[in-house]
C-alpha cells in the first residue's frame, strides 16, 4: 500500500490536474490509461528515482506497462 | 606551467574527421559526459581521438568495410559519441537510432528499429549491454545484419593496424532519419562536405564562436540532428567544449539543463520551446537564488513552435541568476539541410511580427548564413518576393543530397534548380524568417513530430465517431503547443465521448488531448473532392468559427467553455499583445 501512495504522490507532483483519478488506480490498470503525456512521465519516473535514491536501468522501463508492474520494481529496488 | 597547445582553426576543415584530428594534442579542454547519474567524466579532445580511432579500427577488425552501414542504439553519451566518431575515423556511415524513452512501448519501439535497420542495410548493430537483450529479437528480421554488438563487447576486439580508409567531402558521412511516427521512415545522407558547411556557417556566421574559450551544454538527443550536428560536430571546428547530458536524465530531473550550465560556467545550449517552458516551471527559489548564468551567451530554440511569451518568461525568471537580455537565439532548421538555415543574432532581443496588421505574430528566427539563401515559393514553384506567406526554400552548400535509395521522396523536396522545399509555411521580412505553420501538417509536441493521421485515427476508433470524420492539429498554449481533436459524431453520441477520445489517443500515443471539438455531420471543413481540411479547420477554430453547434468540452476537465473563451486565454491573444509592445523596436544588435 506504501508503494502505490508514493506512486500517487509522484502522479500528483508532476500533474497536479490528475489528482481527482488517484482513487481509481488498481495494479492492472495500464500507466498510459492515465493520460500523462511523456514527458510529465517520465518527471514521475524521475520523482520516483529522487526519493528511492536509485536509477531504474532503460531496459527495465520499457518493459514496465501497469502500476503493478511498477510498484513491483519499486518494491524490488527498496529490497535490493 | 607550460602555455596548452592550441591547434590552428581559423580555416574550414573538408571532413569532420579532419577537424576531430586536428585537435589531437589539445589536452585541456574535450567533453565531458555526465552518466545517468550526473556523474562526469572527461576526454580531452586528445583523448576523443585516441578513444574513437581504436574504437573505428576495431570496428573494421569485425569485418567492416568503408560505406558499410552501422545502425547505433546508444542512450549513454559517452557510447555513443565516441562510436560515432569511432565510425567516421573507419569509413563506415553510423546510423544513429532512438533508444527506448518511455514505459511500455517495447513492441512499437523495435518495430521503429527494426524499419530503420532494414531500410539502411545495415551491416552491424550496436548497442550497450543494458538494451542488448531487447535488440536481439530484431537481429533475424534484417538479413543485412551480421553482427549486434555491445560496446562492451567491442572494447575487447584487437583493433586493426595500419592505414584508415581515406575519407573525402563528398563522402556519406551519417543517414539522419527523419523521426516521423507513421510514414515509413526516410534516411536523410548527410555528406562530410554538408557537414562542414553547416558547422562552418553556425559557428562562424550565426554564433562567432571564441575558439578554445567556450563551453556548450546538451541534454538534446544524440540520434537527432539538433544534438549530434550542433553539440558534437560543430564545436570541433572551433575547439570549443562540450558538457553531455543523457537526454532521460533531463526529462526526470528537468533542472539539471541550468545546474550544469551553472557549474560550467557555459556559453552555449539549445533546446525546443517546451523545454524552455519546463525550466521557468520548474526552476525553485533556492536554484534561482545560488545558479550564476552570467557567463551565457546563446539559449537557442528550434525544433518546434517558438512561443515568444516563453522566451519572454525564462529571460524574466533567469534574470536572478545573471542572465543577459538577448541570449535567447530563435532557429529554424531541418535534417535535410544537415541542421540549421537560420539564426536569429545572438545578442540582441527575440522579437515578434504578425504577417497582416491583425493576425496573430510569429517569432523571427533570424536570417541565413553566406553561401546559403533563403526564399519563399507558391505552389506551382515561382519565387515570391518578401512579406508573402508561402513555403519556405533553402539553397545551399547545407542541402544534402537526399534520402538514402528513395529518388521518389528526394525528387519531391529537392528542386533540381537547387532548392530545398521544407514543407514549412512562412514569410520573409527584412530578410528575416518567420515560420507560420506546416505545410506538412506535421504536429510537433514535447519536441517530437507526430503525423496527425494517427490521432485521427486513434480517435475515430471511438464509439459514436463518424469515421474519417476526425481532424487533430496543434495550437499554442500556455506555454508550449497543445493538441487540439475535432471530430464529427453520430446523432446522439454515448455521453463522454470527448472523454473517451482524450483517453484513447492517451492510451495508444501517450499524447496529451487539450482540447475536443465535437461537431455534427457535415460540420468539418472539406474540399470539394470531399478532402479534410486541416489547415482550415485549425483556422476555424482559433478564430473562435469552429462548430457553433458543437458540444465542446476542455478535453480532461471536463470543463465547459466557450471558444471564445478559451482563444481568449489562449497564447494567441497574449502573444499578439506582447509583441505589439514589440513590434517596431529596432533590434539591438
Amino acid at each position: 500500500m506504501e508503494t502505490m501512495n508514493l506512486i500517487k504522490s509522484a502522479i500528483s507532483a508532476v500533474d497536479p490536474s490528475k489528482t481527482s483519478k488517484l482513487a481509481n488506480i488498481r495494479p492492472d490498470m495500464e500507466i498510459r490509461e492515465l493520460g500523462l503525456d511523456s514527458v510529465a512521465t517520465m518527471e514521475m519516473v524521475g520523482y520516483l528515482e529522487e526519493k528511492l535514491e536509485t536509477q531504474f536501468s532503460d531496459e527495465v522501463m520499457i518493459r514496465i506497462q501497469t502500476f503493478g508492474d511498477l510498484a513491483s520494481l519499486i518494491e524490488n529496488t527498496r529490497q535490493a | 606551467m607550460s602555455t596548452p597547445y592550441r591547434p590552428d582553426v581559423s580555416t574550414k576543415p573538408a571532413t569532420v574527421v579532419e577537424a576531430l584530428r586536428r585537435l589531437r594534442g589539445v589536452n585541456d579542454l574535450g567533453h565531458t559526459y555526465l552518466d545517468n547519474a550526473a556523474k562526469p567524466t572527461f576526454f580531452s579532445f586528445d583523448a576523443l581521438n585516441e578513444a574513437a580511432e581504436q574504437r573505428g579500427r576495431r570496428l573494421l577488425a569485425r569485418g567492416l568495410k568503408k560505406g558499410d552501414r552501422v545502425g547505433m542504439v546508444l542512450s549513454q553519451p559517452k557510447d555513443f559519441v565516441i562510436s560515432f566518431l569511432g565510425c567516421l575515423y573507419a569509413g563506415l556511415v553510423p546510423v544513429p537510432m532512438y533508444p527506448p524513452l518511455s514505459f511500455g512501448k517495447l513492441d512499437a519501439w523495435a518495430d521503429g528499429a527494426l524499419r530503420i535497420l532494414l531500410d539502411a542495410e545495415a551491416s552491424l548493430l550496436l548497442t550497450d549491454a543494458q538494451l542488448q537483450n531487447v535488440l536481439w529479437q530484431v537481429v533475424p528480421k534484417v538479413k543485412s545484419l551480421r553482427d549486434l554488438l555491445t560496446v562492451e563487447k567491442l572494447d575487447t576486439v584487437a583493433p586493426v593496424t595500419g592505414d584508415l580508409p581515406e575519407v573525402a567531402p563528398g563522402d556519406l558521412c551519417f543517414l539522419q532519419y527523419t523521426s516521423g511516427s507513421t510514414s515509413a521512415p526516410k534516411g536523410v545522407m548527410v555528406t562530410h562536405g554538408n557537414l562542414m558547411a553547416n558547422s562552418w556557417a553556425i559557428a562562424v556566421d550565426g554564433m562567432a564562436l571564441v575558439p578554445f574559450a567556450e563551453t556548450a551544454v546538451s541534454w538534446l538527443p544524440l540520434y537527432h540532428d539538433m544534438g549530434l550536428i550542433g553539440f558534437v560536430i560543430t564545436p570541433l571546428v572551433k575547439g570549443m567544449a562540450a558538457v553531455f547530458i543523457p537526454t532521460l536524465l533531463f526529462v526526470k530531473r528537468p533542472n539539471i539543463w541550468m545546474q550544469v550550465m551553472s557549474d560550467y560556467k557555459a556559453q552555449h545550449t539549445f533546446g525546443p520551446n517546451f523545454a524552455y517552458a519546463l525550466a521557468v516551471r520548474k526552476a525553485t527559489d533556492a536554484e534561482l537564488a545560488k545558479w550564476d548564468l552570467s557567463h551565457s551567451r546563446v539559449y537557442g530554440c528550434g525544433a518546434e513552435p517558438i512561443h515568444l511569451d516563453t522566451m519572454l518568461r525564462f529571460e524574466a525568471t533567469f534574470e536572478r541568476c545573471g542572465l543577459k537580455k538577448g541570449t535567447i537565439m530563435p532557429a529554424y532548421g531541418m535534417a535535410e539541410a544537415t541542421l540549421a538555415m537560420s539564426f536569429h543574432p545572438p545578442g540582441s532581443q527575440v522579437f515578434a511580427n504578425a504577417l497582416h496588421d491583425d493576425g496573430p505574430a510569429f517569432v523571427s528566427c533570424g536570417r541565413t548564413f553566406s553561401l546559403h539563401e533563403m526564399g519563399v515559393m507558391d505552389e506551382e514553384g515561382n519565387l515570391l518576393g518578401e512579406n508573402v506567406e508561402g513555403e519556405l526554400v533553402h539553397r545551399g552548400p547545407s542541402v544534402t543530397p537526399g534520402y538514402w535509395k528513395n529518388p521518389e521522396a528526394t525528387a519531391a523536396c529537392f528542386l533540381p534548380s537547387g532548392w530545398l522545399r521544407t514543407g514549412d509555411l512562412g514569410f520573409i521580412r527584412d530578410g528575416n524568417v518567420y515560420i507560420t505553420g506546416r505545410s506538412k501538417d506535421l504536429i510537433i509536441l514535447n519536441g517530437r513530430n507526430h503525423h496527425p493521421t494517427t490521432i485521427e485515427w486513434a480517435a475515430a476508433e471511438v464509439e459514436g465517431v463518424r469515421k474519417g470524420n476526425v481532424v487533430a492539429f496543434s495550437v499554442p498554449g500556455q506555454d508550449s503547443e497543445e493538441l487540439v481533436v475535432v471530430a464529427e459524431t453520430r446523432p446522439e453520441p454515448p455521453a463522454g465521448t470527448a472523454e473517451n477520445i482524450t483517453r484513447a489517443v492517451a492510451e495508444q500515443l501517450s499524447l496529451k488531448v487539450s482540447d475536443v471539438v465535437l461537431l455534427g455531420a457535415g460540420q468539418l471543413p472539406k474540399t470539394s473532392s470531399g478532402k479534410l481540411q486541416r489547415n482550415k479547420t485549425r483556422q476555424q477554430y482559433v478564430s473562435g468559427e469552429l462548430g457553433k453547434q458543437g458540444d465542446r468540452t476542455l478535453g480532461s476537465s471536463g470543463e465547459k467553455l466557450t471558444v471564445a473563451k478559451h482563444v481568449a486565454k489562449s497564447i494567441w491573444g497574449r502573444a499578439t499583445h506582447t509583441a505589439s509592445k514589440i513590434i517596431n523596436r529596432p533590434t539591438e544588435t
